[in-house]
């Protein structure tokens, strides 16, 4: 079967994910990421990651451990609330 | 003498964070306050001279941490209970309350933490909690494990010994009668216990079972405190009580729960004042505050129940801790399935509720809720 074709912000997050982790990340959007040894570590700075490339600061009220559990939660939490472009 | 560092502007939100670390640059700091108009760092120090290399050093680290600091993410606590807001008839002023910073405990004190412990033990045992006893020493093996001291080294107290060997125990006393005998004591890494939840996680270390476990343990705890800034609350040597839970990721998160509102109940019922909120542990280097505080804030990883006093200070008296595996990681400890179980503690500081409850109510059992017989056998 063929994987759906991912979003272009899938695809950025994945590319943040591949060089925190360093070496090629290619998930399902719905796989949970610390099954993927994204750690406590690997799961901040991708925050930072992501805040940087996009120009944007995450809430207090956002930073929960849900809305970083897998590239699709993060895609949604970006492009709903921060207008990513996805 | 006095100076004054200013706080850079990066750093107008984590003032806390700055405040908390400063008093660990140098044991030439005696006192210190924070200028919120200059927005500067006033510190007394022992040092008469502006320009000695402990002062240059002392700026420079002050430099230091600042700088690194400059990317830790402050997260804000998010509040889960309170009682703040709620209409507060400020009670009279208690009967028999004490000058701070006695160096002992009177008999009110001790009958008082006694209670105290009577009720943690209560809800420890109403989870089906086996009761424990440990030394009150961390084994070198044991830090191996826990990774405390990497994490916490500001608040480490270690054992030293006199080794049994007839050269240095005659070259002990000789340095003693010198009343210089620092030098001749061997540090082999035992640890005086920061907490009791270590011995919990050794004793069930390399086990396998699913079933879900509960251990309870009380003892004194140490932590190296700054001299200056030790009161009632902030003491070197405190009493803790620990409830440990080890089992399965659903049935850890709900036992947190579970005794999370129990103790909230028996804090209301004293007539205390305060709120449970998402707390870090106080991790000394930026890069553990940059990515494991930032964690646990985003993972509910740790709650703190924070008593308000009369005067308004706010003072952590117990903690609910989730762990994940991590610590179960740590010490092997797993489910049938070979997995790694979770696992989680509630933390009781006994004195600091001890504190809390007389800054209420004074050296007054009266208040003591809804426990007559026992008031009466005590007194």
């Amino acid at each position: 079967m063929t994987p759906p074709q991912l979003t272009s912000l899938e695809e950025s997050i994945r590319d943040e994910l591949s060089a925190i982790l360093g070496k090629k990340i290619d998930l399902e959007t719905d796989a949970e990421l610390k099954e993927e040894g994204v750690d406590s570590i690997a799961t901040i700075k991708l925050i930072i990651n992501l805040e940087i490339r996009f120009g944007i600061q995450i809430d207090d009220d956002d930073m929960l451990i849900h809305n970083f559990s897998t590239i699709q939660a993060i895609s949604s939490l970006l492009s709903e609330k921060y207008d990513v472009a996805s | 003498m006095q100076v004054s560092f200013d706080v850079p502007r990066h750093l107008m939100d984590k003032t806390d964070i700055l405040l908390d670390r400063v008093p660990y640059l140098s044991e030439l700091i005696l006192a210190m306050s924070y200028d919120q108009d200059d927005q500067a760092v006033n510190l007394t120090l022992s040092e008469q001279d502006g320009d000695s290399p402990q002062m240059q050093e002392l700026r420079a680290a002050y430099m230091e941490l600042c700088s690194s600091l400059e990317l830790t993410r402050v997260i804000k606590e998010r509040v889960v209970k309170s009682n703040l807001e709620t209409a507060y008839e400020r009670p009279a002023e208690p009967q028999g309350k004490r000058a701070a910073g006695l160096p002992y405990m009177e008999e009110f004190d001790i009958l008082l933490l006694h209670k105290l412990d009577v009720e943690f033990t209560r809800i420890a045992q109403s989870h089906g909690a086996k009761l424990r006893e440990y030394p009150s020493v961390l084994s070198k093996q044991n830090m191996m494990k826990n990774q405390y001291h990497l994490h916490f080294p500001q608040n480490i107290f270690g054992v030293a010994s006199v080794p049994h060997n007839y050269k240095a125990i005659n070259q002990f006393r000789m340095q003693a009668q010198q009343d210089a005998y620092e030098d001749t004591l061997l540090f082999e890494g035992e640890i005086l216990q920061p907490c009791i939840c270590y011995h919990c996680y050794e004793e069930l270390q390399g086990t396998r079972s699913s079933e879900p476990r509960v251990l309870t343990g009380k003892g004194k705890c140490f932590r190296h405190e700054i001299q200056w800034r030790k009161d009632n609350f902030r003491r070197r040597e405190f009493s803790m009580r620990e409830i440990v839970y080890v089992g399965k990721e659903e049935w850890v998160v709900q036992m947190r729960q579970q005794i999370m509102e129990e103790v909230w109940r028996l804090f209301e019922s004293f007539g205390l004042r305060g709120r449970i909120a998402t707390a870090t542990d106080p991790f000394f280097f930026s890069q553990d505050l940059q990515t494991k505080a930032a964690y646990q804030m985003m993972s509910n990883a740790k709650y703190e129940l924070i008593a308000t006093t009369s005067s308004g200070k706010n003072v952590s008296i117990a903690s609910f801790n989730y762990c994940q595996d991590m610590l179960c990681s740590k010490y092997d400890i797993q489910g049938e399935d070979g997995a790694a179980l979770h696992s989680g503690c509630v933390a009781f500081g006994i004195d600091r509720w001890k504190e809390a409850f007389m800054d209420r109510h004074g050296c007054d059992l009266a208040s003591w809720p809804d426990t007559k017989p026992e008031k009466e056998m005590l007194i």
